[in-house]
């Protein structure tokens, strides 16, 4: 139950923090300490572990952020995935070739989340000539670089959380003969 | 493919395709008690974060700007300089600016009746697409409503409401089409571009416009009054199809440094 309620505390603090520190301090390329959240919690807890807390984070952002319900689910969901896809085949950690399998989720996780939300978005076709456009491509590289900042300091968070609430509820079960 | 990973991929699949599905239906109105519900609950935290957060960017502009003090302190005695010279003749500009003004009809503040919001939320993508405000139903707020800042600068409208917040769709939202006119009378439909500027629009090719003019609302069609200020001509251009002008406006707003808005209910 502390489990839980810890989850969502840290989701919804990041949220507000989303919505309320990150656009005052980065008012033209804003990271996204929720993406980030997400894609180093799938990689400390594993897909089966964190699958049904994307989604819930993901509805959390949506109500939020007044995205179209759905959107930021959709784009966790890619990064749960991407996660577990990696996983599977490389060592995935904070260090050796880890770090570049990390960079490479970032970097995905950043373009996937620009693309859903500017398909989810746009209505206008015109409108997608920016997409192509220079100053977009830029905006991509620098949230790309301020996610892998931020990344660091969410997995060291998140790290520390777990050690502190939860490797330490292990109870030892003696069994005697 | 072993088992498990078939699973993860089943399982990831038809999530993808149920939450797919409520994107493209969309079902706004069945949402709509959840937001109210969870805004209820985020609006107080969000309140705090903003205004903690605008205190602690103060805190580090003020260290970050001591060094260009000193050059800006050399600068501004060279400009003192300069002004007083221009002073006799700007007292002139003055009349002129106060008839100006009568035919452009801007907006005195005790003509609205004007209830003031602090800003609670940004768009968190930094698309300068909306701001969340701490006023809904409750204070009188509705939909369609111009928010403006003290001087009478358009920052948006409102664009959804609930008991005790609202959300302003910014005139940067790229969904956003203000009817609007120069100071030199010409029409035309200022857009948002992305959070990364205005363009005004549909400009007749007959009408003068050129850079320096100032872009007010004209209060035709809309709840917007005539009258509030948009911004100031940067660029101008022909259309795409070459029927109209269209014109860069720059705003004078930092919108992610405000904190207090005015929500106009009426006339």
């Amino acid at each position: 139950m502390s489990k839980k309620i810890i989850y969502i505390g840290i989701i919804f603090l990041a949220i507000v923090a989303q919505t309320t520190f990150f656009p005052i301090f980065f008012s033209r390329i804003t990271p996204d300490v929720v993406l980030m959240l997400i894609l180093a919690w799938t990689i400390l807890d594993g897909f089966n572990n964190f699958f049904l807390w994307s989604i819930l984070a993901g509805l959390f952002y949506d109500l939020a952020s007044m995205s179209v319900i759905g959107t930021h689910i959709i784009v966790f969901l890619f990064v749960v995935y991407f996660v577990s896809f990696f996983s599977n085949r490389f060592q995935v950690g904070m260090k050796g070739l880890g770090v570049i399998i990390i960079a490479l989720m970032i970097g995905l996780s950043t373009l996937v989340s620009n693309a859903v939300f500017v398909l989810v978005e746009i209505t206008n076709v015109e409108k997608i000539s920016i997409i192509g456009s220079i100053k977009f491509i830029v905006h991509i590289i620098l949230e790309f670089v301020y996610n892998g900042i931020l990344f660091v300091f969410v997995y060291a968070f998140l790290k520390k959380i777990k050690k502190t609430f939860f490797l330490g509820n292990q109870k030892a079960i003696i069994i005697k003969s | 493919m072993n088992k498990l990973s078939y699973s993860k991929l089943i399982k990831f699949l038809s999530a993808l395709l149920l939450f797919g599905f409520l994107v493209v239906l969309n079902p706004y109105e069945f949402f709509s008690p959840f937001r109210n519900a969870f805004s209820f609950a985020l609006v107080p935290f969000q309140k705090i974060g903003y205004s903690f957060s605008l205190a602690a960017y103060n805190v580090t502009s003020f260290f970050s700007s001591i060094g260009q003090l000193k050059y800006e302190n050399e600068k501004l005695l060279q400009e003192n300089a300069t002004l007083l010279s221009e002073n006799a003749r700007l007292k002139d500009f003055e009349n002129e600016n106060n008839i100006l003004k009568q035919q452009l009809d801007l907006t005195p503040r005790d003509k609205y009746n004007l209830t003031a919001a602090y800003i609670v939320a940004q768009d968190p993508q930094g698309l300068g697409n909306w701001i969340e405000i701490d006023k809904g139903s409750d204070e009188g707020v509705s939909e369609g409503m111009a928010v403006i800042v003290s001087k009478g600068i358009l920052v948006g409208k409102i664009e959804e409401v609930w008991a005790k917040s609202s959300k302003v769709m910014l005139v940067t939202n790229t969904k956003t089409t203000i009817n609007s006119m120069t100071s030199m009378g010409a029409k035309g439909v200022v857009k948002g571009e992305y959070g990364l500027g205005l363009i005004l629009d549909m400009v007749l090719q007959t009408d003068e416009i050129k850079i320096g003019d100032d872009v007010i609302t004209s209060g035709i069609g809309s709840n917007i009054p005539r009258g509030f200020y948009i911004g100031k001509i940067q660029e101008v251009h022909p259309s795409n199809d070459h029927l109209f002008q269209q014109a860069v406006v720059t705003s004078p707003l930092q919108i992610s440094k405000l904190e207090v808005v005015f929500v106009v209910k009426n006339n």
